[in-house]
Formats: structure tokens, sequence, C-alpha cells
């Protein structure tokens, strides 16, 4: 178990962390600058807080009382794993000698460094230096040389940014079925939402310092608190609306001059609030369900008629700019995303006249209004 | 022909590229890596001998080593005219190379590397020791053989706190001087021609084995 509660000033913003870190993986993800990597330095104690406390399996690691350091164990002795973003492997040194050089002097040192080698794959591979490694080995070697040390938590700093796709999909797998065996607190630091929900138990959204929202991964993207969050976990659509009925089985939200059926939420008729839908939640309707439909049970809830202004291929899928028929922007209304086979059925391309559905189980209410979002 | 000169000088050299690694490594190791007020004065002050001129510098040593100087009254011993006084002269001129090439050699070790050996365990001398001096070794022997090869042929500084005492002072640029000014041209013709093998070999070998090294 890792307890974090510190706040330290970097820069032009305050990093305020308060956090504990069971046997899982905690993610912590959030756009660059955003003091991930701070949070962990200070973890690891290569960073020093201004107050607060952090403490490893009940041992106190850094402790201050009244803005005085009362504590605060060097980093060599806090017996932390941490995997760095370009891996800082020693380049002086083989593949064995790099693992075995926080166990070195260790009467089992040589047996452990084995059994790492074995573990993370790297057999055949002792004797090469780093640089004749690839990237996912020179990354193996990486997070092998800080387990071998049987560490209390592992601490990664975006570990795979620099690998391709299907590396990464191996060492995520890798790093999953590791977390499970050695049952420890793993904290990942990244900004990819990809990493995030492939490997992550719970997130943290991290934003200017502080923790905007933690977790579930679900929750986080199901139910962004924040529009920060919902902006960082792509939903891509974020809006305002006015509430213009309230009721147990939900609201009727006013968007842009049309009613939109929403999902409950505890407003009053007149609030303002935020609501946003994810481009892949939007769906694209045919014949029978348009909202012109001769049968009108048949019709879907929130349906739109428009028009596609733009389009990006995004290899698998497709994103389409959407603008409503009616509306009073000079730009689109609506990013949609298209699985790349339902774009091709459906004949689409730019400037064709389509009708989506809001569904309504897709809608997000995030619950704080803000005057203006946070930059 | 008087070899002694040529043998002392190769001494005194060897004796003070040994002083400059100490005292140069732990100051480029200070410069480099910690942060103390008054660091860019420590900077400033190990690098003068660079500029100020060999008698100058004689002069400040003349003090530091003669009566009424720490050396003497303190520790009771003169090395005054004496070879030791020459191996003093010559590490104090060969310091800032040392310090200069090998600073620079640390700073760009990646700080990255230092951190992941402390958050594997390994306290800071041994990081120090096994991670940063073997990572910025090029720029330190880089450093030493230049010190040894300016060691080798310190004259100014030299000469005014150690003499030229032949067969007891006297290095090689010290006795091709006297040799130049007794007009005996042959024999500082010899002299002259092995302290350019001396130094050029040295320089050769040290090029040869940075290229071989493991980057």
């Amino acid at each position: 178990m890792l307890s974090l509660d510190f706040r330290k000033r970097i820069g032009d913003f305050q990093l305020e962390v308060s956090l504990e870190v069971g046997e899982e993986v905690l993610v912590l993800f959030g756009p660059s600058g955003s003091g991930k990597t701070s949070i962990l330095n200070c973890i690891a104690g290569l960073v020093t807080p201004d107050e607060g406390r952090i403490s490893l399996d009940g041992e106190v690691i850094f402790e201050t009382v009244r803005g005085r350091v009362l504590r605060n164990v060097p980093t060599h002795r806090r017996r932390l794993g941490y995997v760095f973003q370009d891996y800082a492997l020693f380049p002086h040194m083989t593949v064995a000698q790099n693992m075995a050089y926080g166990v070195r002097g260790q009467p089992d040192a040589q047996q452990r460094v084995e059994t790492m080698v074995r573990t993370m794959r790297l057999d055949n591979l002792e004797g090469r230096y780093p640089r004749q490694l690839s990237g996912g080995q020179q990354q193996r070697v990486a997070i092998g040389r800080a387990l071998v040390t049987r560490p209390r938590s592992l601490l990664l700093d975006e570990p795979f940014s620099a690998l391709d796709t299907m590396v990464r999909d191996r060492l995520q797998r890798d790093l999953v079925e590791l977390q499970e065996s050695w049952r420890l607190p793993v904290v990942y630091v990244t900004h990819s939402l990809g990493d995030a929900f492939a490997l992550g138990h719970r997130i943290a959204v991290v934003n200017e310092g502080h923790i905007e929202q933690l977790g579930p991964k679900e929750q986080v993207l199901n139910s962004p608190s924040s529009r920060a969050v919902a902006r960082f976990t792509g939903a891509r659509n974020i809006f305002e609306a006015r509430v213009v009925q309230s009721t147990p089985g939900g609201l009727t939200l006013e968007w842009r001059g049309h009613r939109l059926a929403a999902p409950p939420a505890p407003l009053a008729v007149g609030a303002q609030t935020t609501f946003c839908i994810r481009p892949e939640q939007i769906m694209l309707l045919r014949g029978s369900d348009h909202p012109e439909a001769p049968s009108p049970a048949s019709r879907a809830e929130n349906a739109f008629w428009g028009q596609i202004t733009d389009e990006i291929s995004r290899g698998a899928t497709v994103s389409l700019f959407f603008r409503l028929d009616d509306s009073a922007s000079d730009g689109y209304d609506l990013e949609v995303s298209l699985p790349i086979h339902v774009y091709s059925r459906f004949h689409l391309d730019t400037r064709k006249r389509i009708a989506v559905s809001l569904k309504k189980e897709s809608i997000r209410i995030i619950s704080e209004y803000r005057q203006e979002d946070r930059h | 022909m008087a070899w002694h000169p040529l043998v002392l000088s190769l001494q005194v050299a060897s004796l003070a590229t040994v002083v400059v690694l100490v005292v140069g490594l732990g100051l480029a190791l200070l410069l480099a890596r910690a942060r103390f007020p008054g660091r860019s004065v420590v900077d400033a002050l190990v690098n003068l001998p660079l500029v100020l001129p060999p008698s100058v510098l004689g002069f400040y040593l003349l003090f530091v080593l003669g009566r009424g100087g720490p050396v003497r009254d303190l520790l009771g011993i003169n090395i005054l005219f004496t070879w030791m006084a020459a191996v003093i002269a010559s590490a104090t001129v060969a310091l800032p190379l040392m310090v200069r090439t090998s600073k620079a050699a640390i700073e760009s070790v990646d700080p990255n590397l230092e951190k992941a050996a402390r958050t594997l365990g390994v306290p800071e001398w041994r990081v120090i020791k096994e991670v940063t001096v073997p990572l910025a070794s090029r720029g330190i022997v880089a450093g030493l053989v230049l010190a040894f090869a300016r060691a080798l042929g310190e004259f100014g500084a030299t000469l005014m706190v150690a003499g030229n005492i032949p067969g007891r002072t006297q290095t090689a640029p010290l006795a091709i001087y006297d040799l130049v000014q007794s007009n005996r041209i042959r024999e500082a013709n010899v002299l002259v021609l092995i302290m350019t093998v001396v130094s050029f070999v040295v320089l050769l070998g040290v090029g040869r084995w940075q290229k071989t090294w493991w980057r």
C-alpha cells in the first residue's frame, strides 16, 4: 500500500496529490506538463515535496510537520522500482550487468538475475549492450532491472511511448501479468488513453498538478466529472445546454434550439449544464429510424439531419464532422466516429446529407458547470 | 648527453598527473553536480592558472610554499627548490585543463542514469564510482592526457619555485633553455626531438584508445 498526500510548488503551478494505491495498477493520466512525472519523482525521492506525507507499507518515507522536513528517506533506501521513459539503461553495462546492478553483492543475486532474464524473455541476450537491443527488449531490461531488486512498489513513466503498436500490446499484457503475480502497487504514468485503459485498474486524471478525477477506468470514461476530464478522455463533443424539464426519468435539455432527452441528474429547470457524448456513441440512422420515417414509434430519439463537412481517416475508424441543418455555427456541430466498414457500407463522403442520433443513454451530464473551461 | 632532465621531467609530470587526477576529478564532480553558494567563484579560481602568467603563479606558490607560508610553517617541511616544488608547480598549471575537460564530460552524462542507479538502491558514492565516472571516462582520460602534456612542458612556474639546479630540479624544458643559452644546439636538438616524440605518441595513443572504447 502506497499512500500519498503532499504538495509541491513546481514552476507556475501547485502539485497537489492525495491518493492511495493498493495492489493494483493506478494510471496517472493527463496531458504533457500536467505534473505526472513530478508525482513519480516525489514518490521516488528524486524531488522533495514542500509538505505532506508519503508512506509505503506502513513505513513513512517522507513527512513534514509545520513545513519542516521531519523525515526524508533517500532514494536508494526507499526500495522502489522506477522505469524511466527513455529506459535509462547503463550503456557501459551488458544486459546481465544492468539487471544485476541493483542486487550486486547479494548472495542469491546470480540466481535472481537468471530467473528475471527468463521472465523477461531476454535469454541469449545477457551479453549484449543496450544499444544492440530493440526498443521493446530495452524496455524489458529496464522493467526486469527494477523488479530484480524486489521493490515494494513499481513506478513507470510513459514506458511504452516510444514503441510500435505490436510490441506495446505485448508489453502491456506482460505488465498486467507481472502485476498480478507480484501483487505490487504499480503507478503508471501515461498520456495515452489506450495505455491507460489497457493497464489501469483505476485512473487518476491529472490536470495542472492536481487530480481532476480518480476512479475505476469505466467510470472515468463514462462519467467524466469535469470538462477537462471529458476533453482528455476524448469525449470530443462537449456542450453547454439548459435544463427545460427535469423528471426522475430523465432531463430534457435545450441545445442549439433543439430538445434533447438526457439521463436523469439532480438539476433544476432553468439550470445550465455541461454534457458530452463520445464520437463513437453517435449513431448513424438509416431508412426506418429516420426522423421522417412514417412510423413515429420507429423514429430514433434525439435524431438530427445534417451534412458531413469534413472527414479524417484514422485507420480503423473515420472521423466525420457533422453540421446540423439549421446550425448557427460556421464550422461543425458534432464529431462522429465510425468504423471503416460502416463508413463504406453507407457510401459516405463529404457534403452528403445524413441523419444521426444522440442516444439518450450515451449523453453524459457533467455535474459541475464552469463558466469557462480551465486551460 | 645527460638523460637526467628527461627522466626528471617524466617523473615530475607523472606525479603531477596523479595529483591532478585526485584533486581535479573531485573538483570536476563538485562543479558539475553539486549546487552550492560560491560555485562560480570556485570555478573561476580553478581556471585562473590558465590565464595567469606562469611567473605570477610561481610568485603565489613561493608564498604558499616558502617562509611564512602554511606548508613550511605548519607542516614543517621545506619543499622549495626541490623536485616536489616542480610537481606542485606543474600540477597547478595543469589542473584547469583536467577540471574543464572532465567537468564537461560529467555534465554530459544523462542525469537519468544516475537517478536510475539511486532507485536501484545504490548509495551516492557507488553511483559516482560505477555510473558517473565510467560514463565520463573518455573526457576524464582526455583531461589527464592534456594535463600530463602540459605538466611535461611546464617552464615558468617551475623555474620560480624549483629553480634550475642541474641534476636536481632541472627538467627537460629548463635544460633545453640552458643548452640554447650556452649554444649547445646539437644537444638541445636531441632533447627537443625526444620531447616532441613523447608528446606526440601519448596523444596518438589516447586518440586510438578512445576510438575503441565502448561507444
